[in-house]
């Protein structure tokens, strides 16, 4: 006579053979992308991996982590630009793969392909952040979590040397990259521009002055540094437009999120619009001129540029905005102060 | 190399953004398009009186509406032609802002104050992916003519990127090297992040 299951059991049973077959399924997959030639196929073979393990069964993902972050040597750039999607998914599910995760990227970043080279500085942007995050939670320095704090440093000093070389799309890359090192390590004020979500909260108040790896005056002054090379980088006459561009909007950035810092960065502007590279076309003068008025609008709307007001206004007018969209753009009670002040 | 992800933006999503997506698209290239507007308007039978239709309406909905109307009328200043070639392509009008999980190297847009809402509208999610978009304007007025020339214009450059090999690098050259062809067009260019 068969024996009575209970229904809870059952389940279980049921639900241990799905894993069973999803995690064959994994197998399979691995197995099919390390043999197949055809790039296409691999991608098609590792995405289907990755749908399983991350969205399907996450409890899986442990288990394979390993065997999809080995196909980092792989010769296919698309291949090799999929282990770093792959890495940087797994590290926002789970914080635990943060130390292998930089490691690999240590590896991918000397790429000789420029392209997987620009992609893992954009991963590594988003694994500083939640690196911070998770080491400031540390009550002991632990080795894993020294040595992992020590690749970080290197890393970030790797990327931040790349600032002055040769290729453009890079640079813009290390701008992103320094503007984002600034703003973590820079103190939130009550009137700083507040993160996209909550989970994106970083800030050098948070970090504890006895903190046993993060040492917070020593990331206070880094970022000071990283500021003042990405100010001289506005006034390089060989700097190419786009990254002209995207040092303002860091600039920008850096002043919203950090107003600490919006007198400087206003001066600096002050003196870039005047002194604009004489090697710019015509429209490149308009392109950048247009994406600082517009940035300046942006800087303006948040009250914390209340102090810099009038720089900014007398900036935008310099810059040929009208005085309709200055008013536009200013914040009613910044409005009223200042006519209370007057 | 994979291949670059363009979109063309305009008001309406009808006339301008789709000649360009349409050429775009039989040449091969992976592209999308989009209004921006709030509301797709076509031209009605005076210039004070558009004809609206909220974004999400399909062309053929358009069509056979406005062939109800006045199919007289709306044959003769082209506006079911270009219904009619619209509804070949997608089932309707897009909205750049609500479309954001869509993710390109490139948007042209074909007027400064579509390039300002896209750049804006991008700006305004924050970046997640720290994944850099060049956005190019080259002015185009809202004509069916001017909308052929413009999509043979944004063809060009689609050609003379998609022969880089590296984009962010070259795309300086690449848009003074346009430039220097078509004198007469003023190219603005941006770069943000998504």
């Amino acid at each position: 006579m068969s024996r009575f299951v209970p229904l809870s059991e059952m389940q279980e049973d049921e639900q241990n053979e799905e894993e069973t077959t999803i995690q064959e399924k994994v197998i399979a997959l691995i197995n099919e992308a390390q043999l197949v030639n055809s790039n296409d196929k691999k991608l098609v073979c590792l995405n289907q991996v990755r749908e399983l393990i991350v969205n399907k069964d996450p409890s899986l993902l442990d288990s394979f982590f390993e065997e999809v972050a080995a196909f980092q040597q792989d010769r296919s750039v698309d291949v090799r630009k999929f282990v770093i999607a792959f890495i940087e998914t797994a590290c926002k599910k789970d914080c635990h793969y943060l130390m292998r995760s930089i490691q690999i990227i240590r590896y991918i970043m000397n790429d000789s392909n420029v392209t997987t080279e620009k992609r893992s500085i954009s991963c590594f942007i988003q694994l500083y952040r939640l690196s911070l995050q998770y080491l400031v939670k540390m009550k002991t320095a632990k080795k894993e979590e020294l040595d992992m704090w020590e690749i970080l440093k290197e890393v970030k000093l790797d990327i931040c040397s790349k600032l002055h070389g040769e290729n453009d799309g890079l640079r813009t890359m290390v701008i992103k990259f320094i503007e984002t090192v600034i703003i973590l390590q820079t103190k939130k004020e009550p009137l700083s521009e507040p993160p996209r979500a909550v989970e994106l909260e970083f800030s050098l108040d948070m970090v504890p002055l006895s903190h046993p790896i993060l040492k917070q005056s020593e990331l206070r002054e880094e970022s000071g540094i990283l500021l003042v090379q990405l100010l001289e980088l506005t006034g390089f006459p060989s700097i190419s437009s786009v990254n002209l561009m995207t040092c303002i909007s860091s600039l920008c950035a850096i002043g919203r999120q950090r107003p600490l810092h919006i007198t400087t960065v206003i001066q600096t502007f002050e003196v870039l619009q005047a002194n604009l590279p004489p090697s710019f076309t015509s429209s490149q003068i308009s392109s950048v001129t247009k994406h600082l008025k517009s940035q300046l609008l942006g800087v303006l709307r948040q009250p914390g540029s209340l102090e810099c007001r009038p720089q900014i206004v007398t900036l935008l007018t310099v810059l040929g905005a009208p005085q309709s969209e200055i008013s536009k753009n200013t914040p009613k009670d910044v409005s009223l102060a200042s006519k209370r002040t007057r | 190399m994979e291949s670059l992800r363009f979109a063309v933006v305009c008001s309406s999503n009808q006339n301008r953004s789709m000649e360009a997506h349409h050429l775009l698209n039989k040449r091969g290239y992976n592209v999308k398009s989009y209004g921006i507007g709030s509301v797709v308007k076509l031209p009605g039978a005076s210039a004070n009186e558009p004809i609206i239709y909220p974004f999400g309406t399909t062309y053929e909905d358009m069509y056979q509406d406005l062939y109800q109307r006045d199919p007289h009328l709306y044959t003769q200043n082209g506006i079911l032609q270009m219904l009619d070639r619209n509804r070949r392509i997608k089932p309707s009008p897009e909205r750049f802002q609500e479309a954001t999980e869509d993710k390109f190297n490139i948007i042209f847009t074909v007027g400064e104050k579509i390039f300002d809402t896209v750049i804006d509208d991008i700006e305004s999610r924050g970046p997640q992916i720290y994944s850099p978009v060049h956005v190019i304007n080259i002015n185009i007025q809202d004509n069916l003519d001017e909308a052929t020339f413009g999509s043979f214009l944004f063809c060009e450059m689609c050609e003379m990127m998609s022969d880089s090999e590296d984009l962010d690098n070259e795309i300086e050259l690449i848009l003074l090297e346009f430039e220097a062809k078509h004198t007469t067009r003023t190219v603005l260019h941006s770069i943000t992040f998504y």
